[in-house]
């Protein structure tokens, strides 16, 4: 698995220097921005997407054919993706905190560490409900097809929200947010677990 | 023992099927796998390394149920296919870092040998390699893990008889262990004219001939005769026929037998690729 693995950071090599620029452009974003927020979730948006990028990039070079060959088990190299992904959140994350908290050190404004506590958690939860939906989608539908099926799921249930105009219930605006986070990281998680057995069940049984 | 022993491989797609493929390459052999496109040559490839999933049939690889015990088989196969490897962005020794980290006997020093053999930079990707480099690297890649099995799908297409005439030695050395095998798919019969032991012909997803290339070289046979002699030939004895004009060419089984029973037609050795044109016209042209 680790392979495989290997296999992904060594595709993304070039991509990564790009990303390495943006981090640079949302560096110098943060220091006239006073909601270092956006410029981090968008640092961990880049992160995310990488996992996703790997899968255009087995699909161009047809690797599923090859991968078939090698000695590993298709869970395992279900399983590597799902690593990948982890692995990017929570670097993502890392960076985009990290530059907030070093910007507003620089600029004598510092953060509070209980609001990048809480504004990491978040974004590690809704990454990894990103991820465990769009994996399987591509396991079962391809990279672009899932890309528009997920943009459309998400732009649906925006409509309909904002047709139906829900208020937040009371009890959700009287929690303590490090409890919502509590309870959205573990919904996050298990979602995660499921979707890779889902991710799981439709690679082994699919065609290559 | 076999290498590899297919029996009853069945697969249905909507336009296409395998239909009972069975077939055998015992060790120390190479098997010429032949058929003209789509007759179903990949996807037995595919379904022999477990790539698609077979409707019935069994596949065993050195013995064992493919089925059962794939992830330990596939420490000792190499597979090339013709257009399935690594991103274009990869250069020789990444591709070596990735395979080193997957196969128990990977071997850098055989790696290197190869691309020492095959005049193939370490560090220049992929997409900076032409087709035949590119097959180049796909088979030391291939090799350097030891295999006792090689399953190669068309890996000398679209090259120029320079590095076909290369790798095919490779593949010849590759051979000298008797414990290896080669399953060669191809419909570039010249090819496995220089280095098959066996000949396997699909057509239609069905095995339709499955022999020695010797036998095949040594006894089929191209008989030419007029349209008025062809009347009297027994339509039993011809595989398939080509008419023109005032004549027509027979593909025959046994050609020692058709010049005792036809002395005064011309019979004249047939090769790999008129029996593949004649068998996949079955008998009309």
């Amino acid at each position: 698995m680790t392979g495989f693995i290997l296999k992904d950071l060594l595709t993304l090599r070039r991509y990564m220097k790009l990303i390495a620029l943006a981090i640079v452009v949302f560096a110098a974003m943060t220091w006239y921005l006073d909601n270092a927020a956006v410029v981090t979730a968008m640092i961990a948006v880049q992160f995310a997407m990488l996992p996703v990028t790997t899968f255009s990039y087995d699909h161009l070079a047809k690797w599923e054919l090859f991968a078939q060959t090698l000695p590993v088990s298709r869970r395992e190299i279900v399983a590597s993706k799902y690593v990948l992904s982890i692995a990017f959140i929570a670097l993502g994350t890392i960076i985009g905190i990290g530059l907030a908290l070093v910007v507003g050190l620089l600029k004598d404004e510092p953060a509070d560490p209980r609001d990048l506590a809480l504004m990491g958690g978040f974004i590690v939860a809704a990454s990894l409900f990103f991820h465990s939906v769009m994996i399987p989608l591509i396991y079962k539908f391809g990279v672009e097809k899932s890309r528009f099926m997920l943009l459309a799921v998400a732009g649906a249930a925006a409509l309909i929200a904002a047709l139906m105009n829900l208020p937040a219930p009371d009890w959700l605006m009287k929690a303590s947010p490090f409890a919502m986070l509590g309870a959205a990281l573990a919904g996050a998680a298990a979602l995660m677990a499921v979707s890779f057995f889902i991710s799981g069940a439709i690679y082994e049984a699919r065609d290559l | 023992m076999t290498a590899i022993r297919v029996e009853g491989l069945r697969k249905r797609y909507p336009r296409f099927e395998l239909k009972d493929v069975s077939l055998e390459v015992p060790k120390g052999s190479i098997v010429g796998f032949i058929g003209e496109n789509g007759a179903g040559k990949t996807t037995t490839i595919k379904a022999i390394v477990g790539a698609i999933r077979r409707d019935a049939g069994k596949i065993e690889i050195f013995g064992r149920d493919f089925a059962r015990h794939g992830k330990a088989l596939k420490q000792t196969i190499a597979v090339v296919t013709e257009e399935s490897f690594f991103h274009e962005e990869f250069a020789a020794k990444d591709v070596a870092l990735v395979l080193r980290r997957l196969y128990d006997r990977w071997d850098d020093a055989l790696f290197r040998h190869y691309l020492d053999r095959f005049n193939l930079p370490p560090d220049k990707r992929i997409k900076e390699l032409s087709r035949g480099m590119r097959m180049k690297l796909a088979i030391a890649a291939a090799l350097s893990h030891h295999p006792k099995l090689l399953i190669l799908d068309e890996p000398t297409s679209g090259l120029d008889p320079v590095v076909r005439s290369e790798i095919l030695d490779v593949f010849l050395d590759f051979i000298q262990d008797e414990e290896h095998a080669i399953l060669f798919s191809s419909h570039i019969t010249t090819d496995l004219e220089k280095i098959a032991d066996y000949i396997v012909f699909i057509h239609d997803g069905r095995i339709i001939l499955s022999r020695p290339k010797d036998e095949l070289i040594e006894r089929y046979g191209i008989m030419k005769c007029g349209l008025d002699e062809f009347q009297r030939v027994d339509a039993a004895d011809c595989v398939g026929v080509r008419r023109y004009g005032f004549g027509c060419e027979m593909l025959v089984r046994d050609r020692q037998a058709m010049r005792r029973k036809y002395p005064h037609l011309t019979i004249d050795p047939a090769a790999i690729e008129d029996i593949m044109l004649y068998y996949a016209r079955g008998g009309q042209s």
